[in-house]
């Protein structure tokens, strides 16, 4: 039953990108964090490996991301975004 | 399976049984924020509630009591949290309390509250709490919203495969209560603690845990690894942190790798349980079309000030009435004492002293009282998150926090219920540094001020068509208080030291509808909580300066008094004015007076007299006791404190040399000095006990007051 968390590097494809670089509506399926304390964050609040995640928009000075994930809506810094690692979907 | 010290049942019980009952029992609420928690607690409890702090902490800790079967019970609503590993003083407090560290000890049941349409994601905390070895008992929140949206959920299968009782309620209807009500009575007769540990250690972790049983030997397994994560903490008792650095310093050990595994793992256990786990529903809700206009880059921030705006506007219209209305009440019992009392100290002291005081606080409970309606409307509504996301990157560039916002916004009116809201700030320098500002931001007790020397400083004439050049003047103030906050957190930002990294992760809720029960109860207690805490204060400090303007050394007040009755004698006054030529003779010669004239050398430069000075450290209780002092130092009468009359009179007021003491200069001046200077001693008082020192009530006062001297000193100089 114990599953460790996959490491960003085994476990993401070629194709793995941050959450930061979303487009606007565009989505992924998150895969791994590149960072552990954000880690704890993300999972805390129930963000896990195979949580879809959408950029819905982006506030005003284009720093604080609005991601939609699992249907459920959620602010975080640049830099928290960049701790989540996505693959694409489509 | 061992228990942590239980509250009400162990000898290590501090806490004094109560008088009603046998022993009392003690319940906390555990939940994930945005779960309810918060509407079941006022449901439970409705007004029998009480607000204060944890032990050390400066977060709120709501208690209150309830009946449950025949259980008499102390109910302590937790923050809500997403984990026991916590990330933020709000989280960290969850924990201590769970795991006993406070006076209170550990509660004696757990009444987890989760939102049924979220339980993929609100069932990790339950794990957890379910590890401690305490009764827990699971009530899932907002069942009608399941029900409407066609899902069924199995109370029963969830209770077999959690093995906790599980409870189906609407705490916004009221649906499920009762047979809450009665569930948690017979958890808390028969004290059936969760079968099993759900989480399964690692032999690493079993070891850590093993390592702990001695010092912590009455703990579950789990709350011994969450000593050893998290007990560097000074309330967790000496022998326990001794024997956990001793535990830890091993090189298996590593913190964030453990926690996640841990997350992880107890995800993977009770997801599978939960048939509609998981889901993802791509369709549009009505929170999201709202948040198209709401959260959007352009319309956002003008929607943001636009109900900025209203919030405004709304304290000052609809607390007019109310406030003159308490002030013409004090006046009459004021009379009322006078009256029935002999003249003299003890009828003095009433009205003046104590009286005076009184007033002074319960003339703002208008203003306090409709600030937390409607920022209670706003965040119970969840319209807060979204300011919070909008304004987010903006406070950073200012060392500030998005949550900031809401703190500055609540000092327009009062610093104090801003200071208060900062706890949800999880970054201590960006709590500091908003703590440090708010009370920069321009609050009610500056309008009385402002509204007698604006119109000294600038004439009452239109401009630009349409403009009362006087309210443009009233904006300028506002816009440079928020400048000159936001400057001085900038200043703070590279100043202070931080070695904690900032973050912000925010759930932004789903719109709806406010309960009116919880807005109004929050109005209560918090405003209660103003009167009864910042009040004692007020009072004090009331008293204090009674004595200083009613004493003075020796007999020189009795010297100024028989000096003053021949002068008047001479001067041939009518009898009201000769009254208040010997008051203003007594003033002089009293302590505070004494006070003035010592100061005078120190404001000359900001174009102030002895008189103004009087003001000015009479003001340093309150602000708004400037317009009363001036009132009796030109012997106006106390009784008339009508605003064009003091105008009148402070425009007549003459410097030794024939000059006008109130010129614009001056004006402009002292309206910047009050801008800026820290004088209000209740919120000296509140930034001490969130604060936990004197050191940042003494850094405020100086970098303000300095600052208000500066900015007087050169609009004084330049323009006179």
């Amino acid at each position: 039953m114990e599953t460790e968390l996959p490491k960003p590097q085994d476990s993401c494809a070629a194709i793995e990108i941050s959450a930061l670089e979303l487009v606007k509506r565009e989505k992924g399926i998150v895969c791994g964090f590149a960072d552990d304390c954000f880690a704890r964050k993300y999972l805390s609040m129930g963000i896990l490996p195979g949580s879809q995640v959408e950029l819905v928009r982006k506030a005003p000075v284009g720093q604080t991301c609005y991601f939609k994930i699992d249907g459920r809506s959620l602010a975080v810094r640049k830099k928290e975004a960049a701790c989540l690692l996505l693959h694409r979907v489509d | 399976m061992p228990a942590a010290p239980s509250r009400g049942l162990t000898s290590s019980n501090t806490l004094p049984p109560r008088k009603s009952g046998p022993t009392t029992t003690n319940l906390a609420l555990v939940g994930n924020p945005n779960c309810g928690k918060s509407t079941l607690f006022n449901v439970l409890t409705g007004l029998r509630q009480r607000t204060g702090n944890f032990p050390g902490v400066t977060v709120e800790r709501k208690t209150g009591t309830a009946v449950f079967g025949n259980h008499l019970v102390e109910l302590v609503d937790l923050p809500g949290t997403y984990s026991l590993h916590p990330s933020s003083l709000d989280e960290r407090v969850v924990l201590d309390d769970l795991l006993g560290f406070y006076p209170t000890g550990a509660p004696d049941a757990i009444v987890y509250v989760a939102d049924a349409n979220k339980l993929d994601k609100h069932l990790l905390l339950l794990t957890q709490v379910m590890d401690l070895g305490i009764p827990v008992l699971l009530a899932l929140n907002f069942v009608d919203e399941l029900q409407k949206s066609g899902e069924a959920l199995d109370f029963n299968d969830l209770s077999k495969s959690l093995g906790v009782t599980v409870v189906g309620i609407s705490a916004r209807t009221g649906e499920g209560i009762k047979q809450l009500r009665e569930q948690v009575g017979i958890l808390l007769t028969d004290k059936s603690l969760p079968k099993q540990n759900f989480y399964a250690f690692s032999a690493d972790e079993k070891q850590m845990s093993e390592h702990l049983a001695t010092s912590m030997p009455r703990y579950a397994p789990y709350a011994r690894l969450l000593v050893a994560h998290h007990g560097d903490d000074p309330l967790v008792p000496a022998g326990i942190r001794i024997a956990r650095a001793a535990a830890i310093d091993v090189p298996e050990f590593d913190t964030m790798r453990w926690q996640v595994r841990e997350t992880m793992q107890r995800f993977d256990r009770f997801l599978p349980t939960l048939r509609a786990a998981r889901k993802t529903d791509d369709t549009e809700t009505v929170s999201d079309k709202i948040d198209r206009i709401v959260t959007h880059p352009v319309a956002g921030p003008v929607i943001f000030i636009s109900v900025l705006f209203v919030v405004f506007q709304a304290i000052f219209t609809w607390s007019s009435w109310p406030t003159e209305m308490i002030e013409t009440l004090f006046a009459l019992l004021g009379d009322g004492v006078r009256e029935v009392l002999p003249e003299g100290y003890v009828a003095d002291f009433l009205v003046d002293g104590i009286l005076a005081g009184l007033g002074g606080i319960v003339v703002f409970v208008p203003q306090i009282a409709i600030l937390f309606f409607l920022l209670t409307l706003l965040e119970e509504a969840g319209y807060m998150a979204r300011a919070v996301y909008l304004f987010d990157r903006l406070m950073q560039r200012f060392g500030l926090n998005g949550r900031s916002l809401v703190a500055l916004t609540s000092s327009g009116a009062c610093a104090i219920p801003a200071i208060m809201s900062t706890r949800t700030i999880s970054n201590p320098k960006e709590r500091l540094i908003t703590i440090l500002v708010s009370p920069l931001i321009s609050c009610s007790a500056r309008i009385p001020v402002y509204a007698i020397l604006i119109g000294f400083a600038v004439p009452s004439i239109t401009v630009w068509g349409i403009f009362n050049a006087q309210a443009l003047a009233f904006m300028g103030i506002y816009f440079i208080s928020i400048l000159a906050a936001l400057v001085s957190a900038l200043v703070f930002k590279y100043v202070l030291k931080s070695t904690e990294q900032s973050y912000l992760m925010i759930e932004l809720p789903q719109y709806r509808i406010p309960v009116w029960r919880n807005v109004f109860i929050n109005v209560w207690t918090k405003t209660k909580a103003f009167v009864f805490g910042a009040g004692k204060i007020i009072i004090g400090i009331s008293m204090v300066l009674w004595f200083l303007a009613s004493f003075g050394p020796g007999d020189s007040m009795a010297n100024a008094e028989t000096n003053a009755a021949k002068a008047q004698q001479t001067l041939q006054l009518s009898e009201e004015a000769a009254a208040d030529y010997v008051a203003n003779s007594r003033l002089e010669a009293s302590y505070a007076g004494r006070i003035g004239k010592a100061i005078e050398p120190v404001i000359e430069p900001l174009g102030y007299d002895w008189k103004i000075g009087i003001a000015l450290v009479t003001s340093f209780a309150a602000r708004e006791v400037f317009v009363g002092t001036i009132a009796t130092l030109y012997a106006i009468g106390s009784a008339d404190e009508n605003e064009a009359l003091i105008t009148e009179r402070l425009s007549e007021a003459r410097r030794p040399d024939g000059t006008r003491v109130y010129t614009m200069a001056t004006a402009v001046s002292l309206i910047l000095f009050y801008l800026f200077a820290m004088q209000c001693m209740s919120t000296l008082a509140v930034t001490k006990r969130e604060t936990g020192t004197w050191k940042w009530p003494i850094v405020q006062t100086v970098y303000m007051t300095g600052l208000a001297y500066l900015a007087a000193f050169t609009a004084y100089q330049l323009l006179s």
